[in-house]
């Protein structure tokens, strides 16, 4: 049932930020200006609504060693005023339009989100132009701020024992990569950041070289360059521009487990991470075959298999459900989980969850099920055409994730064209636990 | 054949500043006299419903709470020759985009279709409306899903200061039940129990339809009266009218967590009152989720409490109430109750400024016409505004009376808006005692 998600689904869905088009569409357009800005237009004359999303390159896993949560800190810390405007003057001038502002950071990127209407394309770009490197640091602000990150901490990750349970999970389960560093940040760190580090940081990242602007909507190509060229071609990117090194995974040996338990703990249940090594994802034909298999095996309630086994048919589980996150150029990770119904322990629980999994991979993959999911992708473009912003989104989150627009354009192909062997070998990465965490999320008390 | 529809069209264009483009509404009712508002548009090959039936959870029989939503949630989980999956399947095989959901004053169905789809799609629409199976198979599979999120409920802040809150404003008036139910109830109902739910939920004179996307009038005037024709008719029991209460109070829950939940307020006014546009552009002011309201300037950005504060207005049938909630580490609680006490004694005694309200006027006009994005967002504002009994007009003159509003009026409002001598805080949490 649809109602209401249970609160873990959300994180799994990989529909949003991967569908794309077989092709480069032919309503996108991308330039870059001399001092590196990339640009990236798209038409959707639908509404006379524009998007206009400016992503930078720079994201928690650029923390430095120590420094967790300044990504977020300084995005937090873009609203707080430049050379010219006042703190929190940003928002009231998109307010002023009428628009709406709104930004985000993630493992990989920062962006800054504002939709308005198309005649306030040209102020928009203004302000986003002159806080690219216009910020001041007032030290008060800065102070206030980290308090309100270190609420929003406690607001997001402390108060709820699943974001716990992920944040553990996620620590044992990358050995060398920074993924396993929360994205806001350990609190003892959080704590320590300052006025210097927020600087430097800044400073570092924020150029026109390490960020891609999208514009989608009522907007024509020619026009968007010009106003990009009037109000961003003036700024300078540094030119010996140069980020840490990329720290990758070695080979994952050993099984690992983690029992959290939590007074506040409602309901057990059971969780998985595989990491899925560099050498099979980082290649597009087998990440496909992955984002299916998982599809497949989790990612639509009681139509795929795990739900259709152990909620329909055994009953021995309330919700169930698989997704993957990742991409061809960075850690991509295979999520699974069981509640399990009541009566029913969390040992029981992942033995069928593992059984499931032996199941598929003996009996294979249903070509009807496969099919009609690949129906659904294309039909999920569809809607997706329904606001112009999926698309803004879909190419900002490919830039920061390290993907061409030809790569981003080129899923949706990679999807359908893959068979059902494929989706069957892609599954072998879930024989071996040594690559995973197993979580059981537990009442403060309860028996492992 | 053809059949004819007796409609009257209506139109009403939002014009939008400077601009072309036109929200165009369409008012009519079908043969069978369902009433209908719909946004012709042709751009993408995507018809969005949303059916809001004027009943919900707030007519469950006592000691059956929950089967109102329990009933709603079935409607999804196979009909009477197709079992949960095989039903899903066909969903999927269609594109096509079904949600069943049960509030206090209404259940609502709604719709997004791909166009080339659309008979199947509506056909399997109709057979969940018409036929659906209540088996026990799903029946018992989505009464653990329900008992599970009753149990997470119970443990979740924010959710046990929501209820709270609204265990004091409602007290023994039928609204105050759980649109899920409870433990013992969710637990105790019978296939009979969703049947009869079914009967006095889903009932044709009852329904308000907004549509939007890529089909005509007469098209969905016949499609509307095959899908909705074959529900029963009947006339939900009134219930009875509100009565808040207006002594202020403050209500401590221990909760072992390193920061508290609040929830504050007091009563409100009802969407219809005279004063309800007025109410909405002060609380805009107050407490829209965002940066710039009073609020969040206060205890975000001066005093650095809270990731973030916000308030809103309530509305049912013939009560409402201004709301409004934050998180703040448990040493910090009572400085924010007294930041929140005085913003509202601001408000109530001083009004917002002439610059405040010019500010939330340009936003507010300019903002409007961005809600009529997607074709789900239209069908959805247009079905709402209908179980409003808000005219279609309104889309046209709504920024006009915007515009309108004076400081001096819209300060009297606050006056009477804002009442902190009544105001009712719940915290969750381990607040540090007041010094």
């Amino acid at each position: 049932m649809a109602h209401r998600t249970f609160t873990l689904i959300g994180i799994l869905f990989w529909y949003a930020s991967h569908v794309g088009a077989m092709e480069v569409p032919e309503n996108l357009s991308q330039f870059e200006l001399d001092n590196g800005l990339k640009i990236i237009v798209i038409e959707n004359h639908r509404a006379p609504i524009v998007n206009h999303i400016l992503w930078y390159d720079v994201g928690a896993s650029d923390d430095p060693p120590g420094k967790s949560g300044l990504t977020h800190f300084v995005e937090h810390l873009m609203f707080e005023g430049t050379k010219t405007t006042e703190a929190g003057e940003f928002d009231n001038r998109i307010k002023l339009m009428g628009g709406f502002n709104n930004a985000f950071t993630n493992q990989e990127g920062s962006g800054y989100i504002v939709e308005v209407s198309i005649e306030h394309l040209e102020q928009v770009m203004e302000l986003e132009a002159d806080r690219m490197v216009n910020l001041t640091f007032k030290p008060e602000l800065v102070l206030r701020e980290r308090d309100v990150i270190l609420e929003e901490r406690k607001q997001r990750v402390d108060s709820n024992p699943s974001s716990l349970l992920h944040e553990q999970m996620s620590a044992a389960l990358f050995q060398n990569h920074p993924y396993g560093i929360p994205t806001i940040g350990w609190e003892h760190e959080m704590r320590s950041l300052t006025l210097e580090d927020a600087k430097s940081f800044y400073k570092k990242y924020y150029h026109p070289r390490n960020a891609t602007l999208v514009v989608s909507g009522d907007v024509y190509p020619d026009q968007v360059l010009e106003l990009a060229r009037k109000h961003f071609g003036h700024l300078e990117s540094p030119d010996d521009f140069e980020r840490g090194p990329k720290l990758l995974e070695p080979p994952h040996m050993a099984e690992r487990r983690v029992w959290f338990r939590d007074p506040r703990v409602s309901t057990e249940y059971v969780f998985r991470k595989y990491y899925v090594p560099r050498e099979i994802a980082s290649d597009e034909e087998n990440l496909a075959a992955i984002a299916l298999m998982v599809e497949i095996l989790g990612g639509s309630g009681i139509t795929s298999i795990l739900g259709e086994k152990l909620t329909v048919e055994e009953k021995i589980a309330t919700y169930t459900g698989a997704g993957f996150i990742g991409d061809v150029t960075r850690p991509v990770v295979i999520n699974m989980y069981v509640v399990p119904a009541e009566g029913v322990g969390l040992e029981e629980a992942e033995a069928k969850m593992d059984e499931v999994i032996a199941g598929f991979l003996e009996e294979g993959v249903d070509k009807d099920h496969l099919d009609r999911i690949k129906k659904q992708i294309k039909y999920s473009r569809i809607y997706a055409q329904d606001d112009a912003k999926n698309a803004a989104m879909e190419y900002g989150n490919g830039f920061v994730n390290g993907l061409t627009v030809e790569q981003t354009a080129a899923w949706t192909g990679q999807l359908l064209n893959t068979d059902e062997e494929s989706v069957l070998k892609a599954a072998e990465i879930l024989l071996s636990k040594n690559n995973s965490v197993t979580g059981w999320l537990l009442k403060e008390g309860a028996e492992q | 054949m053809i059949k004819r529809i007796a409609y009257i069209v209506v139109s009403f264009l939002l014009l939008i500043q400077g601009l072309n483009a036109a929200v165009d509404i369409q008012e009519f009712e079908t043969p069978n006299g369902i009433k209908v508002w719909l946004v012709e548009d042709h751009s993408n090959p995507i018809v969005a419903l949303q059916m809001f039936f004027l009943t919900g959870s707030v007519h469950d029989p006592v000691g059956k709470e929950g089967s109102t939503y329990m009933m709603m949630g079935l409607l999804e989980e196979g009909t009477d020759n197709l079992d949960a999956v095989g039903f899903q399947i066909e969903v999927e095989e269609l594109g096509a985009r079904f949600d069943f959901d049960a509030y206090k004053e209404s259940v609502v169905v709604s719709a997004q279709m791909i166009t080339e789809n659309l008979e199947p799609s509506v056909d399997l629409l109709r057979k969940a409306l018409e036929q659906p199976g209540f088996a026990s198979e799903p029946m018992e599979r989505v009464r653990g899903q329900i008992l599970t999120n009753i149990d997470f409920d119970e443990k979740d802040p924010e959710e046990i200061a929501f209820d709270a809150f609204i265990d004091i404003m409602f007290g023994d008036h039928p609204l105050n039940r759980k649109r899920e139910g409870n433990r013992t109830s969710v637990a105790n109902l019978t296939r009979e129990d969703i049947v009869s739910a079914y009967q006095n939920a889903l009932v044709r004179g009852k329904v308000v339809v907004g549509a939007a996307g890529d089909i005509t009038a007469v098209q969905l005037g016949e499609l509307l009266d095959g899908l909705l024709g074959g529900l029963s008719d009947t006339t939900p029991p009134d219930v009875p009218t509100l009565s808040l209460p207006q002594e202020d109070h403050v209500e401590i829950i221990d909760f072992p967590t390193p920061q508290s939940t609040i929830v504050f307020g007091h009563r409100g006014l009802i969407r219809n009152d005279p004063d309800f546009l007025m109410a909405y552009v002060l609380n805009e002011v107050f407490g829209r989720s965002g940066f710039n309201s009073r609020l969040q300037k206060k205890l975000r950005v001066d005093l650095g409490l809270t990731y973030g504060i916000s308030s809103f207005l309530s509305t049912y049938q013939t009560g409402g109430m201004v709301i409004g909630s934050m998180a703040t580490a448990n040493e910090t609680v009572n400085e924010a109750i007294d930041a929140i006490r005085q913003e509202w004694a601001g408000i109530a005694n001083e009004g917002i400024t002439q610059e405040e309200l010019d500010t939330i006027k340009m936003y507010l006009k300019g903002s409007y016409h961005l809600r009529f994005k997607t074709n789900e967002d239209i069908s959805g504002i247009l079905a709402g505004m209908q179980l409003d009994n808000i005219p279609a007009s309104y889309v046209k003159h709504r920024n006009d009376m915007i515009e309108a509003i004076e400081l001096e009026d819209i300060n009297k409002v606050a006056k009477n808006l804002f009442r902190p001598e009544e105001l009712v805080f719940v915290v969750v949490g381990q607040p540090d005692t007041p010094s």
